[in-house]
């Protein structure tokens, strides 16, 4: 037996790469870099200054739960939020900071801060606070502390999946003087919440994200761009949309134009692409720069180690183009959109670029970017050569987006390796899916190395969302299975993201049709053009609605040895009313609530055909879900066990949705040996077990 | 009456006392016994271990319960938490039920220290002395990779081990239980221990849960019930097992029944029979009547003796609200090997009986219209816990041959001198098809010809009985001006079996129809009541009903539905006892095999029928009816725009108007009426 270079624990080494920023004069990255605390089961986060010329890096700040640094304007300073603190901030100017100093408090009880803005003279911030509503104690009677848990609510959104039971919080915009002593002026409340505080050029607005005019907006998708001065007084509805970003919206230097990502096409809530959108800001009268054929903005790839950060879309300093994240076909890209809707590519398609910043000039942004074999760091990205794009007078529209070579970029943090350590990464190869049974397909396989043999068993991963979309960036999960000789393949199944509206819209209502054709369609091409994999050993897993994809396919055929449903949705009557996002999703049934048409929601549910489910399938679920909730991966257990198939029911206690990616560190090694566990158990024996 | 009492309030519901458990000394002469009373400072309950003389004085002993005295009367075990129990670094799930389980102490009932005889990570539960008073046995959860875990836990060195402690691994189907928590693949097996201390031994390794122990006369063989099938432990039926104790070896199935009472089983004085109650009708389930069975030890052969009689044995009085834990209220022997004694229910009352094996007739020992919840006998006399309408519960006593009851004890003496108590008025309605009989509380102080508003309580079930049991939430709600009406529609026990039946597989059906005739003949024969101004509330099958009558009858000013169920299609694969339930309700058929049908009886499928203002109350740890039940019916309320609010108590299971923290209890009566204050 080949003892595997990689194991479940070597995820502990993960370094996270977040949220970077540019300095306005574009000499230092402001980021935060999060590292597993395996003694004690925690991670740990940084604040970190990396001198843009030199590469060398201070940190300035140590402990664990920061997050939403924000760089003053003038760049001596940024602000962030510390768990258990609340807003803090910290001195970019001093070479001799203490890390482990406590940092400047600025307020402690403002509440549960979600966002954080610095008003452009850098005198106040823009923040979004949840703020409780009315009253929401449960006991007049009881003294402090015994039936405060109680939760009492009257608002639809009552709970957030990571941000647990908010009950009758409601995301407010506040206007915070960073003057001494000023107070601070409540500018949206009651119970709407507003989100993406943008201010404008000259600070006398913010705009920001809600819907102010629909009494029943918990129930909707659609939202509003609203601006608000910030002496106060009633917001002004700019635009509304069928979807937006949040953190989408920018103000053009000159102040006369928003900038806006969403869509428009009612019905399509989250299977629409993303496109970007100009507001002008007198009028209100809106213009799409981009069509969903160019791929969604936004960064829509997956992964499971890395970081994040800001999406864009940001203004040139002319004003004339746009920077944003663009995912489209399998490429996640920084680009630039000209106003004409061109648009062009900045970044190698070889890596996902899962956030950026630029400085005031915009002559250099950083990003994130995750290659094929490690996991992700910042690199720079020289912007000057590239000079706005003449428009072209919204003629050729079709193929607008540029083929020119991606610009050279440099690496400033070096983290991404030591997932792997000494072990070599696989590789992913393309698979090309064209076999007339639907649209062709980008899929992918990553084989484990030659001393796993001349045959492996192979694992079809189906990818959550819908809606959102796979890449070919690293996934430390997949290399661990890889390295434990299991071939994986993935792919973009109609369903997904980057590849257009009618691609993800296909399945839209119809889940367990076109989607669970083309994932068995990349399985099967895979097998074709790859012989070393074993066709007697196959097994599916996937999370989330990749999830519903392992449970719907292995009710409709025996060809899988095994099974992983992870944080699945199986019922979607019962997840109407217990999934955060429940109650906006009825669009995928017809507009229909489930008792106004009971047969659309069980069409799409596994449970209802789970008799005919007869692979042994391991059930993974966490018990804060409040997305997929608890009560989905329970049922299908109950259900499993009923009919005598084989099946164990993994339980994570105090996590959420976002397990594999942000749960506590032991938990998520304990759930990848759990797979690990299953698939030897199914996998490894030989052919007619 | 020389004084006048003061209404009852929220918070006199942490003040009354609760009488549990009476357990007759070998001797007869002494009562040992369990009073609880909350002790609001520290949210909680707390429970002593009282010794009361027939006849004679009381004194406290340990704090504790399940008093159990061995048979020469000069020791008495009970169960008690842990004091030195450490707890780890890292706990395991807040939901589970280790390591905070009760374990097993003995003391000399004439006084001194108490001596701890186990410390077992799976707790000790239905402890029982062998005959020859040498050893204890009792129940306790065991999980099979790892046998009895003694002692305290050790905390792992390697943290992929001790951060993962809270991560439940399921792979059986009876993983989670109301009340006790998430058990995971732990089973409840039978261990000994020696009366004198010493290590504990496990007695069983079966794959399934099995019931309480229970010695042979001759102290060589352990019965208990079980289902050691393969996939036991999805099956309603159950089997008398022996387990030889001299010998060892596996433990044989003597006989099956389709429903059996677990806690039952009673050898007789010879140990040639067992008796134990339940039915062996499989589809009527939870509806069918619990009869005694006489079971041959030697042939394993068994028959129903009790089968000509229409009633039900056992307590199943329900819907109180002051009662801890009850106690043994299974069949008992008489001496003479000819006669047992007997709970049965008729009619909203539970009364003690003598049923005689050769003539097969029941003679009441006691009458009345009140509920006896638990009784035990020796030495020709008989100790039970006695309650009704006004008494939340008593110790009584009374000869086994007859005679006049004797109150032992008067644990509300007190309250009941201070606060103003409602005996409800019987009454009998007749619209919908069937005598259906209930109880109508009026507010005591009602103004003259004023018309006060009227809340229709909704019981739960089905499977039990509305009965002459104390109510603190109904008396307050009558303290505060509302007229309290609740009846026992068909589903319930108590007046026979065919009525009890009526409503398998059809929930919202012939039930439904005696609810609402019962409230609509009531308020029609009372003019005091409002008929203007109508509320519905229930928990559990009552938060069923009460949002399955509030989506047909908008009248209906204000709704309060609690621990619900509401899409049964759902309940199924994530309530504790979901698919044994289900299989009885829908032929056996499992949600997917019969969707329809499952929709078709879930108020989710006319939820747009409510028009009321509804309250949706549940508990986050509920494993009965859980959380996502009410979670989605408050959903669907908000999305049809209908005046709603969830109130979602964490840590608390199905039980929470009951045995919840006392805090929390009060913090659900001051929603409750706050809800009919606003909108009646």
């Amino acid at each position: 037996v080949t003892p595997p270079r990689v194991v479940a624990r070597d995820l502990l080494r993960a370094v996270g790469v977040e949220d970077p920023q540019l300095t306005p004069d574009g000499a230092a990255v402001v980021w935060t870099r999060t590292r597993m605390v395996a003694a004690e089961d925690a991670v740990a986060s940084e604040v970190v200054v990396t001198d843009v010329a030199s590469g060398a890096e201070r940190v300035i700040w140590r402990g664990r739960g920061v997050r939403l640094v924000r760089v003053a304007p003038d760049g001596a300073s940024a602000v962030a939020v510390v768990a258990g603190m609340g807003l803090v901030r910290f001195d970019l100017t001093r070479r001799d900071v203490d890390p482990d100093a406590a940092p400047e408090m600025l307020s402690a009880d403002l509440g549960a801060i979600r966002d954080v803005a610095f008003a452009p003279d850098g005198g106040a911030l823009a923040l979004v606070v949840g703020r409780l509503v009315g009253e929401t104690r449960a006991s007049a009677l009881a003294p402090a502390g015994v039936a405060e848990g109680v939760l009492r609510t009257t608002r639809l959104r009552f709970k957030r999946d990571g941000g647990g039971l908010i009950g009758d919080r409601f995301d407010h915009l506040l206007y915070l003087p960073l003057t001494p002593g000023a107070p601070a002026r409540l500018l949206v409340a009651g119970r709407v919440d507003v989100a993406g505080a943008t201010f404008a050029p000259d600070g006398g607005s913010i705009a920001f994200v809600a819907d102010l005019d629909d009494p029943e907006w918990e129930r909707a998708r659609r939202a509003g761009v609203y601006r608000i001065d910030v002496a106060g007084g009633t917001p002004r509805r700019l635009a509304r949309f069928a979807d937006v970003r949040a953190q989408g919206l920018a103000f053009s230097p000159d102040g006369r134009t928003l900038a806006v990502t969403g869509h428009d096409a009612d019905g399509f809530g989250h299977y629409g692409a993303q496109r970007l959108w100009t507001i002008d800001v007198a009028s209100g009268a809106r213009r799409a720069l981009t069509r969903d054929a160019d791929g969604t903005f936004g960064a829509a790839a997956y992964t499971d180690t890395g970081g994040a950060g800001h999406q864009g879309p940001v203004w040139a300093a002319d004003g004339g183009s746009l920077l944003a994240i663009l995912s489209a076909g399998s490429a996640v890209r920084l680009v630039r959109v000209a106003l004409d809707g061109a648009i062009t590519p900045l970044t190698a398609a070889d890596r996902v670029i899962a956030g950026f910043d630029v400085d005031a000039q915009r002559r250099r942004a950083v990003v994130v970017a995750q290659p094929r074999d490690r996991s992700a760091d910042l690199e720079l990205v020289d912007l000057a050569p590239i000079a706005p794009r003449a428009t072209e007078g919204g003629k050729a529209r079709a193929g607008r987006v540029s083929v020119d070579p991606p610009l050279a970029s440099r690496r400033i943090s070096d983290h991404g390796g030591a997932l792997m350590a000494d072990a070599v990464a696989a590789t992913p190869v393309s698979v090309p899916v064209d076999d007339g049974r639907g649209p062709a397909l980008d899929a992918w396989l990553l084989l484990p190395d030659e001393r796993f043999g001349a045959r492996v068993p192979v694992i079809l991963y189906t990818g959550g969302g819908p809606g959102g979309m796979r890449s070919d960036n690293f996934m430390f999960e997949w290399q661990l299975f890889a390295a434990h000789g299991y071939a994986v393949v993935w792919t973009n199944a109609r369903g997904c993201q980057g590849y257009g509206d009618p691609f993800c819209t296909a399945i839209l209502g119809s889940w367990g049709g076109d989607d669970a054709t083309d994932v068995l369609r990349a399985l099967d091409a895979a097998l074709a053009q790859f012989p070393r994999l074993d066709p007697t050993r196959q097994a599916i897993a996937g999370g989330s609605y990749g999830g519903f994809a392992a449970v719907w396919a292995v009710a409709q055929t025996d060809r899988f040895r095994c099974a992983v449903a992870d944080r699945s949705v199986v019922d979607k009557i019962a997840a109407f009313g217990m999934s955060d996002i429940g109650p906006q999703r009825a669009f995928e049934f017809g507009g229909a609530r489930p008792w106004e048409d009971f047969a659309a929601y069980r069409a799409q549910s596994p449970i209802d055909r789970l008799g005919g489910v007869r692979t042994p399938t391991l059930v993974i679920h966490s018990a804060e879900d409040h997305r997929c909730t608890v009560g989905q991966g329970e049922a299908l257990f109950a259900g499993l066990l009923t009919l005598g198939v084989e099946t164990r029911l993994i339980r994570f206690p105090n996590e959420s949705h976002g397990l594999s990616r942000g749960g506590r560190p032991w938990h998520r090694v304990r759930r990848l040996q759990e797979y690990l566990d299953w698939f030897g158990r199914y996998l490894q024996a030989p052919a007619g077990r | 009456m020389t004084h006048e009492r003061r209404p009852i309030d929220v918070l006199d519901v942490m003040r009354f006392a609760m009488a549990d458990d009476a357990q007759l000394s070998p001797d007869g002469r002494t009562v040992a016994w369990v009073k609880t009373v909350i002790v609001p400072d520290e949210n909680r309950y707390r429970s002593q271990i009282i010794l009361t003389d027939v006849g004679g004085a009381s004194r406290e002993l340990a704090l504790g319960t399940h008093p159990r005295w061995s048979p020469d009367g000069r020791r008495l075990v009970f169960l008690a938490p842990d004091p030195n129990a450490k707890p780890l670094a890292a706990p395991a799930a807040a939901e589970s039920p280790l390591d905070r389980m009760a374990q097993l102490w003995s003391i000399d009932p004439r006084g001194g220290e108490a001596t701890q005889l186990t410390r077992l990570r799976g707790g000790v539960a239905a402890p029982t002395f062998s005959p020859d008073g040498a050893t204890i046995a009792f129940t306790t959860l065991v999980h099979p990779d790892r046998g009895l875990e003694v002692g305290d836990p050790v905390d792992d060195a390697d943290p992929y081990v001790r951060f993962n402690r809270d991560v439940l691994i399921v792979t059986r189907t009876r993983w989670k239980s109301d009340g006790l928590g998430l058990v995971g693949d732990y089973v409840r097996q039978i261990a000994a221990v020696s009366a004198a201390g010493g290590p504990v031994r496990l007695l069983t390794r079966t794959s399934n849960d099995v019931g309480a122990p229970v010695f042979s006369p001759d102290g060589r063989t352990i019965a208990f019930a079980g289902n050691e099938r393969p996939r036991g432990d999805q099956e309603r039926r159950s089997a008398i097992y022996l387990l030889d104790v001299v010998k060892g070896g596996e433990p044989r199935a003597l006989w099956w029944l389709a429903e059996m009472r677990g806690t039952d089983l009673a050898f007789s004085p010879s140990g040639d029979r067992i008796a134990v109650c339940g039915h062996d009708d499989a589809p009527k389930g939870h509806y069918g009547f619990q009869k005694l069975w006489i079971v041959d030890v030697a042939s394993g052969a068994g028959a129903c003796v009790s089968a000509q009689h229409d009633v039900s044995l056992g307590d199943y009085s329900r819907n109180q609200d002051m009662r801890r834990y009850g106690g043994p209220d299974g069949p008992r022997w008489l001496p003479d090997g000819r006669s047992l004694l007997l709970l049965s229910n008729e009619r909203g009352t539970v009364n003690l009986a003598r049923f005689d094996l050769d003539h097969r007739t029941f003679t009441p020992l006691t009458a009345g219209d009140h509920s006896i919840c638990a009784f035990t006998r020796a030495a020709g006399r008989i100790a039970y816990v006695q309650g009704d309408h006004v008494t939340p519960g008593d110790v009584w006593t009374i000869p086994e041959a007859g005679g006049s009851p004797e109150r032992l004890s008067d644990v509300n003496a007190a309250m009941r001198e201070e606060v103003e108590l409602v005996w409800p008025e019987r009454f009998t309605s007749h619209g919908s098809g069937a005598a259906v009989e209930g109880w109508v509380m009026l507010p005591p102080r009602r103004k003259p010809g004023e018309r006060v508003p009227v809340i229709l309580y909704t019981g739960g079930g089905p499977g039990g009985m509305r009965a002459s049991v104390f109510t603190h939430e109904w008396q307050l709600y009558a303290a505060r001006g509302y007229a309290v009406v609740n009846c026992n529609a068909r589903g319930n026990y108590g007046y026979g079996e065919a009525f009890s039946d009526a409503t398998r597989g059809r929930w919202g059906d012939l039930d439904y129809q005696d609810n609402v005739a019962f409230l609509r003949e009531v308020v029609a024969a009372h003019p005091e009541i409002d008929p203007e101004r109508l509320a519905v509330a229930g928990g559990s099958y009552g938060g069923f009903m009460a949002s399955w009558i509030a989506a047909r009858h908008p009248e209906f000013r204000a709704v309060v539905v609690d621990r619900t169920l509401f899409n049964r299609y759902a309940f199924g694969g994530t309530s504790d006892i979901g698919m044994l339930l289900d299989h009885i309700e829908f032929d056996g058929k499992n949600p997917w095999e019969a969707p329809d049908e499952y929709l078709k009886w879930s108020p989710i499928a006319y939820v747009d029928g409510i028009r009321s203002p509804t309250l949706v109350v549940h508990s986050a740890a509920d494993y009965r009816c859980p959380i996502d039940q009410g979670e989605q019916l408050y959903a669907s309320l908000k999305v049809l725009g209908v005046p709603t609010e969830l109130v979602r108590f964490p840590d608390e299971t199905h039980e929470l108007s009951r045995a919840g923290r006392p805090w929390h209890r009060v913090a659900r009566l001051e929603r409750y009426l706050a809800w009919f204050e606003r909108y009646l």
